[in-house]
């Protein structure tokens, strides 16, 4: 096998797949989690009670004074506290709901490789009357090295989104004090 | 990591105080108690990083996140709620006298 296939069946044996996978399951758990969180938060939102003070109603009535012989119109001013007791849901206090809003896979790999040959000759030659010897002396070696590094990072994105429309609860105020009784829903 | 409001509910039977060591636990991590209710459900406000921590806390049965609406029947009273519970919480940083009766 090239070295060249080595590198692409390196890169091709990243199991991206599944990581795109195991991401996308993370996710959807904790989404499931953080929702249900939420609502459980909305529950005990509608326990909480709390004494919203809504009306304060100011009645003044005339109070004729006489001072000194000289009549004078003085006023006495009875206040009226109205407290209604609503829960914390009621009075305005949601839950807060989260999105996984961006999910990134980062895959980094570092391949190296490396080739390195060398080759050596020895030629040793001695000669006499009778006798002639020689020897030569041939090495070759080669090295070879590849080696491959990575990292991956999941990142996703957590941002608290408004609550869905329908954990939301309407508002549905009668107003009887008109004729016919008008009926608004918020 | 952001200070973040928090609903802490504790069992509606707990001692009272149990409400209290669980409030003195929120502000010993920095936190501040915006709201105390008779059902035994504190609001708070603290840092996101010590959300596992108040959890854990003896007596806590449940902690979520929550936000104020600004279009709440009584977002009004629970900013001011929340606010005279808060005066009484923050150190006054100002160059106090000892004598000063703004002094905590």
């Amino acid at each position: 096998m090239g070295l060249g296939s080595q590198v692409g069946s390196d890169l091709l044996a990243v199991p991206f797949p599944q990581m795109v996978l195991q991401l996308a399951l993370a996710i959807s758990q904790g989404q499931a989690a953080l929702d249900r969180t939420s609502i459980q938060t909305a529950r005990e939102l509608s326990r909480a009670r709390f004494d919203v003070l809504t009306e304060i109603a100011d009645v003044i009535e005339p109070v004729p004074k006489t001072k000194g012989g000289v009549a004078f119109t003085g006023a006495k001013v009875t206040t009226d506290f109205d407290f209604t007791n609503m829960s914390l849901l009621q009075a305005g206090l949601f839950p807060t709901f989260y999105q996984f809003t961006e999910s990134i896979i980062e895959v980094k790999m570092a391949i190296s490789t490396k080739t390195s040959s060398e080759f050596s000759l020895e030629v040793q030659a001695s000669g006499g009357f009778a006798c002639f010897s020689a020897s030569v002396d041939a090495k070759y070696s080669q090295s070879f090295s590849y080696s491959v590094d990575g990292s991956s990072l999941l990142r996703t994105t957590l941002k608290p989104v408004p609550p869905p429309a329908r954990l939301v609860p309407r508002t549905v105020t009668v107003d009887t004090l008109q004729t016919p009784a008008r009926v608004t829903i918020a | 990591m952001a200070f973040q409001t928090y609903l802490v509910s504790c069992p509606p039977t707990c001692q009272i105080d149990t409400l209290k060591s669980v409030a003195s636990q929120i502000q010993s991590l920095g936190g501040m108690i915006l709201l105390v209710t008779r059902q035994r459900v504190l609001v708070a406000g603290f840092d996101d990083s010590h959300v596992e921590r108040v959890r854990r806390c003896p007596g806590v049965e449940f902690v979520g996140g929550v936000t104020l609406d600004p279009r709440g029947v009584a977002t009004q009273q629970l900013y001011q709620a929340f606010a005279q519970s808060l005066a009484i919480q923050v150190p006054v940083q100002a160059d106090s006298q000892p004598g000063d009766s703004n002094r905590f």
